[in-house]
C-alpha cells in the first residue's frame, strides 16, 4: 500500500456508485478495494493503484456517476500513510 | 501645487530644489553643523510612537498617497513631487517618520481574472475536459454548492491558470 494511491468516489444512490466503479476499473489499471454504505443512500467506492491510474480512473468514475445519479465527492490520496491501513479497510490487495 | 505653470518653470524649480537638498544633505552627511536635517538613518526607525512625541498631537494623521507609475515620465514626475514635498519641513518630517507613505496605483495583473466571462457549473462533476474548454474560451469557472471538482481538473486548472471560485 505504501507506494500506491487510493481514490474515493461517493455518490448518493447505489446505482451511481456501481456505474462509477465500473467506469473506474475500465478506465485505468486500478482495483476496487472497498465499498462503504454509510446510510442515507450514500455509497463510497474506494480504489487503489498507481497515482496516475487512480487520478484517471476517478475522473472517469466521477463523470459517469454525475451522469447516472448524484455525485457527492471525489478525492485522491497520492501517498497514503501506512497508519491508515490499520483503521480503514483501504489497503491494496 | 502649481501644476498649470509652464514646464520650463517647473524644471527650473526642480533643479533649484535638487541643488538645495543636495547642499543640505551634503554637510549633514559629513557630520558637521547639520542645520535642520539630521542624517537620515537616525530619524527613520522611530516610525510611530517616538516620532509622534516630537510633533503636536493633532498632526499625527497618517497619509497614504496613491502614485501611478506607468512610464519614465511618471517616475520623473513622482521624483519631482517628492522633492517638492521635501521642501516643506512638516512633510519632510512626515516622510521620514513614515506618516506619509505612497501606494502604487493601477495593478494590471489583479484586474485580468475579474474581467473574464463566467462559466457556471451547478451540479455534477467538473472534469479536466471542462477546465480545458474553459481555458480555451478564456472563461473562469464558478462552481455551485453541488458541483464537484475532480483532482485531475484541479491540477489542470492550476497549470492553465483558470480561476475557480466555489460558492458555499
Amino acid at each position: 500500500m505504501s507506494s500506491t494511491a487510493i481514490g474515493m468516489i461517493e455518490t448518493k444512490g447505489f446505482v451511481a456508485a456501481l456505474a462509477a466503479a465500473d467506469a473506474m476499473v475500465k478506465a485505468a489499471n486500478v482495483t476496487i478495494t472497498d465499498r462503504q454504505e454509510v446510510g442515507d443512500g450514500l455509497v463510497a467506492v474506494v480504489i487503489s493503484g498507481e497515482v496516475g491510474a487512480v487520478k484517471a480512473a476517478t475522473e472517469a468514475g466521477a463523470e459517469t456517476a454525475s451522469q447516472v445519479g448524484e455525485l457527492v465527492s471525489v478525492h485522491v490520496i497520492p501517498r497514503p500513510h501506512a497508519e491508515i491501513g490499520n483503521h480503514f479497510d483501504v489497503s491494496a490487495k | 501645487m502649481t501644476s498649470s505653470r509652464s514646464p520650463d518653470l517647473r524644471a527650473l524649480i526642480a533643479d533649484v530644489v535638487r541643488e538645495v537638498v543636495a547642499d543640505l544633505a551634503g554637510p549633514a552627511a559629513a557630520a558637521t553643523p547639520a542645520p535642520a536635517p539630521v542624517p537620515p538613518a537616525a530619524p527613520a526607525p522611530p516610525a510611530g510612537v517616538a516620532g509622534a512625541e516630537h510633533v503636536t498631537a493633532p498632526q499625527l494623521r497618517e497619509r497614504v498617497e496613491a502614485v501611478r507609475i506607468g512610464d519614465d515620465a511618471d517616475l520623473d514626475r513622482f521624483a519631482r513631487q517628492l522633492l517638492a514635498l521635501f521642501e516643506n519641513p512638516k512633510n519632510r518630517q512626515d516622510l521620514r517618520a513614515g506618516r506619509l507613505r505612497f501606494r502604487l496605483e493601477g495593478g494590471t495583473t489583479s484586474a485580468v481574472p475579474e474581467t473574464r466571462p463566467v462559466q457556471r457549473v451547478d451540479t455534477g462533476a467538473v472534469t479536466e475536459r471542462q477546465v480545458k474548454a474553459a481555458s480555451e474560451a478564456g472563461r473562469r469557472l464558478v462552481l455551485g454548492r453541488r458541483a464537484v471538482l475532480t483532482p485531475l481538473a484541479r491540477e489542470r486548472a492550476r497549470a492553465l491558470g483558470v480561476p475557480i471560485e466555489k460558492e458555499r
